[in-house]
């Protein structure tokens, strides 16, 4: 899978958590983007992100997650 | 993860919720949200219904929902919580508007009299803490008592209804373990009566280990984990159903692959499974168990199931099954439409739709029922059987906070109640009708009654209520220690069983040779009887021995309450102006010229 088809997965999971049908991310989408992007969204980010990639994200990440990029970065 | 039935079925009711939103169907998108939120959804799925909601109420609340003003606080992170309120809120039709304290604030917000909290305002409150925020100090129990019961003491006002569970436990039993336990009992004996307990540690013991997330908690401060928040609100939802009388009270099953294994019709009456033997009859004797357990709590059963009578009768006089046909107070074993049978079961027991819960293993009859009937809760039940009865109780459908002995007495109350609708039929006037009922009728203030009772029967009360007053236990306490103040319970029985606690008034004085009727219940069960004729009465002679000469009357009219919308006129009361600060209309007495009615009852 290429970066680029990870990032329109990841993007499909942001459309569905963030409940925003027509969102567009690249890699530099970040929280101070997205007001709606909290705690509470990162938490289903991820979990969804670990279920659609059969991966365990680290705790340093879901602590520190507040960028796309980082996210792809952990994709196999 | 892999995705159940369940889920699935969230995330389809989720897209036609959206794809209703984007047609412009405001309505349509939130009655799919709805029926998607009643199969058991897990923490994320609850996360986007919340912003699902929150991003298509800009323009305000579903019209006409009730909104609560609702205070989340405590020593831990709650921002998880509140999504999920939001959602399963949504599912039991109400609309929380929230204020959270901010992290680390909650004792200063309930001690400072101007704090953001107290302008809030909130009707209900919601405390949470968990052993994380103790489990890293060294804690001192009765420190923590001491400190708590303050805090606690001046919660009791101006914060609404609050919820005050006690702490979970660490899944490590230790001696912070033990310490919390003791600390949870000192806790729930010493609480202001006002408030209310909850057990969190058996909420907890149902997730086991899935109640933490190590790696939340370390990253997020999410504890308990996304499992156990789930639980937590279920609990809190429960509370707040019985605290407004919205307790579900009638469980319709259906029998094929539900009460039993198998189908009658085609396997015949040797062939339906249950009991041990095979896998699936043990999981519908678990069904059947977890029914006669709700029957002994008083909910009442019923059955809807499309076969020929008679194979089901034969299934039952086999005597293999623990339920019994007398154990059913309902009974529709027909070819007919589902949801129209539920109808005439609602009329039948004289209980509103909103009472009922309907279990099916048919995906298209619980379809149906939720679409024609949308008051009926229809839990969009698992494919495994072994999985029904925690399906259920997950959801709380029955949950009372006391249990009285009317509740566990109700199903022989019923079946009572309907020998005499069989009389009814056959009786030539009304008048011999009551006469041949043998009524007996008790009565006393309410020091003479159990308390349990009188609390459950003004926040249980929906159609013969004048003024739906919902007293708390406290609430009532008060009155009765006022001066002036006069109650009344009337007990009834007649020659078919003993209905037990049915009916009470409460009156108040009101000025100057004036008293007010505060509340007017009876219970559904005797509506019919003249029990309130008998109720009247009393009420005149015990207000004019107080020294009344007018004696006033409220109807506060609610959704269900048309019943007595007349009540007072018929009685003889006369219609005065409304006070501008009032909107019910009042009505007036004049003991003077009040005459006693007549009825059927003996005293």
């Amino acid at each position: 899978m290429t970066r680029n088809e990870k990032l329109l997965k990841v993007q499909e999971i942001f459309r569905d958590v963030l409940d925003q049908p027509g969102l567009c991310i690249s890699e530099t989408f970040s929280t101070t983007d997205c007001p709606e992007w909290d705690s509470v969204a990162t938490v289903q980010i991820i979990l969804a992100t670990e279920a659609a990639f059969d991966i365990r994200v680290p705790m340093e990440t879901v602590a520190g997650l507040h960028q796309v990029s980082e996210l792809l970065d952990l994709l196999p | 993860m892999t995705e159940t039935a369940g889920e699935h079925f969230f995330t389809r009711a989720l897209a036609r919720a959206r794809a209703c939103r984007t047609a412009g169907d405001l309505s349509g998108a939130w009655r799919e949200l709805r029926f998607g939120l009643d199969a058991p959804v897990v923490y994320s799925q609850a996360a986007t219904a919340a912003r699902f909601l929150e991003n298509t109420s800009q323009a305000g609340s579903p019209e006409g929902w009730p909104v609560r003003r609702v205070a989340l606080i405590g020593a831990d992170t709650l921002t998880f919580l509140r999504p999920v309120v939001r959602a399963l809120a949504f599912r039991d039709g109400w609309w929380p508007m929230f204020y959270e304290s901010p992290f680390g604030t909650w004792r200063q917000e309930i001690l400072e009299p101007n704090s953001d909290l107290r302008k809030f305002q909130p009707e209900i409150t919601l405390v949470l803490r968990s052993w994380r925020s103790i489990g890293e100090i060294n804690f001192d129990p009765l420190h923590l008592l001491a400190d708590e019961l303050a805090l606690a003491r001046c919660a009791a006002t101006g914060l609404g209804f609050v919820i005050w569970p006690g702490y979970d436990l660490p899944a490590e039993s230790g001696s912070l373990s033990h310490k919390i336990n003791e600390f949870n009992q000192q806790l729930k004996a010493s609480l202001p009566s006002e408030m209310l307990w909850v057990d969190l540690a058996a909420a907890q013991a149902g997730l086991g280990l899935l109640w933490e997330d190590e790696r939340l908690w370390e990253s997020v401060r999410q504890h308990p984990s996304p499992a156990g928040t789930i639980a937590v609100v279920e609990v809190w939802l429960a509370l707040l159903r019985a605290r407004w009388g919205k307790i579900r009270k009638v469980l319709v099953t259906d029998l094929d692959n539900v009460l039993w294994g198998g189908v009658v019709g085609e396997d015949g009456v040797e062939g339906v499974r249950i009991g041990p033997g095979t896998p699936d009859g043990l999981a519908h004797l678990a069904y059947q168990n977890y029914l006669l357990e709700l029957k002994k709590q008083g909910v009442l059963l019923a059955v809807c199931s499309k076969n020929n009578e008679a194979d089901v009768l034969e299934v039952f006089s086999r005597g293999k099954l623990p339920l019994r046909r007398n154990d059913f107070t309902g009974w529709m074993v027909n070819w007919q439409d589902k949801a129209e049978n539920i109808r005439a079961l609602s009329s039948q027991l004289k209980l509103g739709l909103d009472s009922f819960v309907f279990v099916d293993d048919q995906p298209a009859e619980r379809a149906r029922v939720r679409h024609a009937l949308p008051e009926v809760a229809v839990p969009e039940l698992p494919d495994n059987p072994a999985q029904y009865v925690s399906c259920l109780r997950e959801r709380r459908f029955f949950e009372t906070p006391t249990l009285t002995e009317e509740d566990r007495g109700r199903a022989a109350a019923y079946h009572a109640s309907a020998q005499a609708d069989q009389l009814r039929s056959s009786a030539t006037s009304l008048e011999d009708f009551l006469r041949g009922l043998e009524m007996v009728a008790e009565s006393g203030d309410f020091s003479e009654a159990p308390l349990d009772r009188i609390e459950q029967l003004l926040a249980r009360t929906n159609q013969w209520n004048l003024t739906t007053r919902r007293h708390s236990r406290a609430e009532i306490v008060t009155l009765m220690n006022q001066p002036g103040v006069l109650t009344q319970g009337f007990r009834l029985r007649d020659r078919f069983g003993d209905h037990g606690l049915v009916g009470l008034w409460i009156a108040r004085p009101f000025g100057n040779a004036e008293w007010e009727i505060d509340s007017w219940v009876m219970s559904c069960r005797v509506i019919g009887r003249g029990l309130e004729d008998l109720m009247f009465n009393a009420l005149l002679d015990a207000v004019q021995r107080a020294g009344a000469k007018q004696l006033r009357g409220l109807f506060r009219p609610t959704a269900k309450n048309a019943l007595v919308a007349d009540l007072l006129p018929k009685f003889g009361f006369s219609k005065v102006k409304a006070h501008s600060s009032e909107s019910e209309p009042a009505f007036i007495l004049e003991l003077s010229s009040a005459s006693p009615r007549k009825h059927f009852i003996q005293i």
